[in-house]
């Protein structure tokens, strides 16, 4: 299995994004059951790497049986395993709620059998790169997965029709921008170093005596995924992108897509390029932006009246958090990061599930439209309520446990930056409490207003369902997972997260 | 170094271009420009004194030296299609832009999202 | 912007602000680049680190090792055939994004009348199309086979082919309408749902030959442990030739794709926009 996993894991996504749209385009019938089942198949693929990984270490696989650095390689280690789990996971979920189809997003076009089938088969293009992403070890092999995430993402931005081409436009020209600053500074490693191999370059770089050159580089490549992950003030795509996407593409990609470039961040700044001088500087800017970005998020989520506007901001905060992890470096703190992005993930996805479904079905996105809804749909309200607490860090949720970890970090680094992190995450909890009580107030202790169809509307049709079915059963499940994943902190601590040895620690303990 | 030069500053021209321009069908542009100085500083590192095109003519076994460098070129190949692929979704994009809003002027745009 | 036609108020430029950071930023983004150039290996040295570390082996042994005398298509298709791989999923994902943009947006899932609305008919130009697109179909085809020696390859050939179907959708009109200047020419080549299965097809096939690999025991796109006889390097030299045509063919109805739906969506796009808005600022 461990021989064959790796090469199913990237392949798989790739097959199934021509094999759907080709179904649609042969057979004009629906496409649902071989695009579920390829997300499941996937899932699987990426649970079974997890297993392997974990019971015999990690794996190092030649693509196309040429060894790096001359091939490229992938490489599965817990880390890489979680997040392609956490990525093929929520895609799962992405997938089920596409059947809900537009639904009644406002400006949508109609939907046909074919026009879902290309919206499946982009999905899947979209996991294929962010899978490509998390399992390469090659640094130009990134960008073109980076290229494919981001096309397909697009694509599924601007299905939304209206607000949401101009939003996905927007998006183009700000990732487009990142992807061209990631490549230029691969140009510079390429020149410097002569590899593209990231374990080849990790062992060629502190040989390399052209500083300025090398700063330049780091910096470029810290900057083009700095946007990708929305790290504030780089962030500006990121608010009009999730709002106006349709609710499944939303609820996918404010789940995983801004991580997964926190995720090569990680990867590069902390291990390929930390034995620069400039990656530790890079690093320590990026806790310090990370800082800002936190409190900015917070204030700015709280500040929104729109219910997605405010969760996009929140989400921003998040990602502020998750690079404060990645700048301080420490193992503690890389954990709490992790922590986060998995608890952020689901959550989030939960929250953006619910709040699309809510706006559609609702036609409502403000606190008003919500008010009462408690009472008429206590299940699926109650999952959001638990995602939302798993937001602010009230425990046993999963947001307390990784707002724990980064603050336990935030004490042992100590100084400057590390009083301003600790007061950063008090602050982001004070404020998320302050905009997602708003909502559960009104959510469980007010009556409802009158909304639209409170009670079917005059013309006696049936009452709209708070969410359709292929949101609720996401929106309940991820609210399980994020309850599972708080009560089980513990375990899924020691056995789940992996043991982060930074790259600097690996060179030094390399060099005798 | 003036053909480095000369990819820093098409890179410059392209992202400033990008920022600055009032129109998104030229910021496409820009963005187009920007694409290529990446290309531009690549396949110059390519380049060695002395060598000819890596494609293996008659004769005996070929000496690094006498060639160039082809991954840059390889990579490049690649961005190239990058850069193609979404040029024609934005072009893709903003056809649908134009249609709805009537308008590609960027302040404009915003105002009628308002 | 020029003058605005009169009773309109000028386009509006770009935000002051926005301007003015600008200003600063971009000169020291220049200057930046500029002096970590100073310090890279000189142009066209021999002795840098990229002509020195990878590339020998490139030259040297591609071609025992792959059978392609151009080094270029050896490392492309082969050493890092993945890369290729993703380059052709970045094209296709452009064709799915435009299809969804622009052509699947209405209720008719295939417009009829994919291409030009106003094909510029004329004599002339039917006669020289008919000459010249049976010989650049044909050359598209040579220029994929024949990239193992020479420039060329499954990109460079399929972007050929494209061209070609956008020829005759230029000349004769949409491929699934009457030819509005010569009916009595005979349909030829995909219209936009075949355009559509062509690069679905490209993309299976490179998928396909990767997975074929590992059902024989090698890595994902391991070409040698394909059983087609010969030597190593002969049936990588034949995978890789598999592999450009999936390419190819990926990329031939991609192109076809994105010109079909760009025009779908102009035709329904309505007049030109007024100079400050757009279509001559």
């Amino acid at each position: 299995m461990r021989d064959v996993l790796p090469g199913l894991l990237v392949a798989l996504p790739l097959l199934g994004a021509a094999l759907v749209p080709l179904l649609a385009a042969l057979s004009r019938r629906t496409t649902r059951v071989p695009a579920l089942a390829l997300h499941a198949a996937i899932l699987a693929a990426a649970l079974g790497l997890f297993g392997s990984v974990a019971a015999a270490g990690p794996i190092r696989y030649a693509v196309g049986g040429w060894p790096g650095p001359w091939g490229i390689e992938l490489w599965f280690d817990g880390l890489s395993t979680l997040i392609a789990v956490l990525v093929a996971g929520i895609a799962c979920f992405a997938a089920f709620a596409q059947t809900f189809g537009p639904g009644r997003d406002e400006a949508a076009p109609a939907s046909t059998p074919l026009r879902e089938g290309l919206l499946r088969g982009a999905l899947l293009l979209l996991v294929g790169g962010l899978l490509g992403i998390v399992a390469t070890r090659d640094v130009f092999n990134l960008f073109v997965f980076l290229e494919i995430s981001s096309l397909a993402a697009y694509t599924l931005v601007a299905s939304g029709g209206g607000r949401a081409t101009v939003a996905a436009f927007r998006y183009l020209l700000a990732g487009t921008a990142a992807g061209s600053l990631y490549l230029f500074g691969v140009g510079f490693l390429y020149a410097l170093t002569g590899t593209l191999n990231m374990d080849d370059l990790a062992a060629r770089l502190p040989s390399v005596e052209a500083d300025a050159a090398l700063t330049v580089a780091v910096v470029l490549i810290a900057v083009g995924l700095s946007i990708k992950a929305a790290l504030f003030p780089l962030h500006g795509w990121l608010p009009d992108t999730y709002v106006y996407s349709p609710t499944p593409t939303a609820g996918f990609i404010a789940a995983v897509m801004a991580k997964v470039s926190a995720y090569a961040l990680l990867r590069l700044l902390g291990e390929v390029l930390a034995g620069t001088a400039a990656g530790a500087v890079v690093l320590d800017i990026t806790l310090w932006l990370g800082v800002a970005g936190v409190v900015a998020g917070g204030i700015l989520a709280v500040a929104q009246r729109a219910i997605t506007r405010m969760l996009a901001w929140s989400s921003i905060s998040a990602m502020g958090m998750i690079l404060i992890g990645v700048g301080m470096g420490s193992a503690l703190a890389i954990t709490g990061a992790l922590f986060h992005m998995a608890a952020h993930a689901l959550a989030k996805g939960c929250l953006f599930f619910g709040a699309g479904g809510i706006r559609a079905s609702r036609r409502g996105d403000d606190v008003e439209g919500w008010a009462g809804l408690g009472a008429r749909a206590p299940w699926t309200l109650a999952a959001l309520t638990v995602a939302a607490l798993s937001m602010i860090g009230i425990p046993p949720t999963a947001g307390f446990f990784s707002k724990y970890y980064l603050l336990s970090a935030s004490i042992t680094t100590g100084g400057p930056a590390g009083i301003a992190a600790f007061a950063a995450i008090i602050l982001s909890s004070l404020l998320a409490t302050v905009y997602f009580l708003r909502v559960l107030e009104a959510v469980w202790f007010r009556t409802p207003g009158d909304a639209p169809d409170a009670s079917g509307d005059s013309a006696g049709r049936q009452p709209v369902p708070v969410l359709p079915r292929p949101l609720a059963v996401p929106v309940v499940a991820l609210a399980v997972l994020v309850l599972l994943t708080g009560i089980f902190a513990r375990p899924f601590e020691r056995h789940v997260l992996p043991d982060w040895e930074s790259g600097t620690a690996r060179i030094t303990a390399e060099a005798p | 170094m003036t053909i480095y030069a000369f990819a820093a500053a098409l890179f410059t021209l392209g992202i400033a271009g990008m920022a600055l321009l009032p129109n998104l069908l030229r910021k496409l542009l820009a963005m187009n420009v920007m694409q290529v100085a990446v290309i531009v500083f690549f396949v110059s590192l390519a380049f060695k004194d002395g060598a000819t095109v890596p494609i293996l003519g008659q004769g005996g076994a070929p000496r690094a030296a006498e060639f160039m460098n082809p991954l840059p070129h390889t990579l490049m190949l690649t961005a190239i299609v990058v850069s193609v692929s979404t040029t024609g979704l934005a072009l893709g994009l903003l056809v649908r832009i134009r249609s709805r809003f009537r308008t590609l002027n960027e302040q404009r745009l915003l105002d009628r999202l308002r | 912007m020029g003058t605005a036609p009169p009773g309109r108020p000028p386009a509006p430029g770009t935000p002051r602000v926005r301007r003015l950071l600008g200003a600063a930023a971009f000169p020291a983004l220049f200057v930046g680049l500029v002096v970590g150039m100073t310090q890279l290996p000189e142009f066209g040295d021999p002795a840098s680190p990229a002509s020195t570390h990878l590339s020998p082996r490139f030259i040297e042994d591609a071609a025992a090792e792959t059978g392609a005398a151009n080094m270029v298509t050896a490392v492309l298709a082969d050493y890092r055939g993945y890369d290729t791989l993703g380059e052709a999923a970045v094209i296709f994902a452009a064709g799915l994004g435009c299809l969804v943009i622009l052509a699947a947006a209405g209720a008719r899932p295939d417009p009829p009348g994919a291409g030009m609305s106003h094909p510029f008919g004329s004599v002339v130009l039917d006669a020289a199309t008919r000459i010249l697109v049976p010989v650049v179909l044909l050359f598209a085809v040579y220029v994929l086979i024949h990239g193992h020696v020479s420039p060329g390859g499954g990109f460079q050939g399929g972007v050929l082919f494209g061209s070609g179907l956008i020829m005759m959708r230029l000349v004769w009109g949409p491929a699934h309408e009457g030819r509005a200047h010569q009916p009595a020419v005979p349909a030829f080549g995909p219209g936009l749902r075949g355009s559509l299965v062509l690069a679905c097809a490209g993309i299976l096939a490179y998928v396909g030959i990767g997975l074929a690999a590992m059902a024989f025991g090698g890595e994902f796109l391991n070409y040698g442990t394909l059983p087609l006889g010969g030597d190593p390097a002969h049936v990588r030299e034949l995978a890789t030739l598999g592999i450009e045509a999936a390419v190819f063919l990926t990329v031939a109805g991609t192109v076809a794709v994105l010109f079909d739906t760009i025009s779908i969506g102009m035709r329904e796009s309505g007049a030109p926009l007024p100079p400050g808005d757009g279509d001559s600022a």
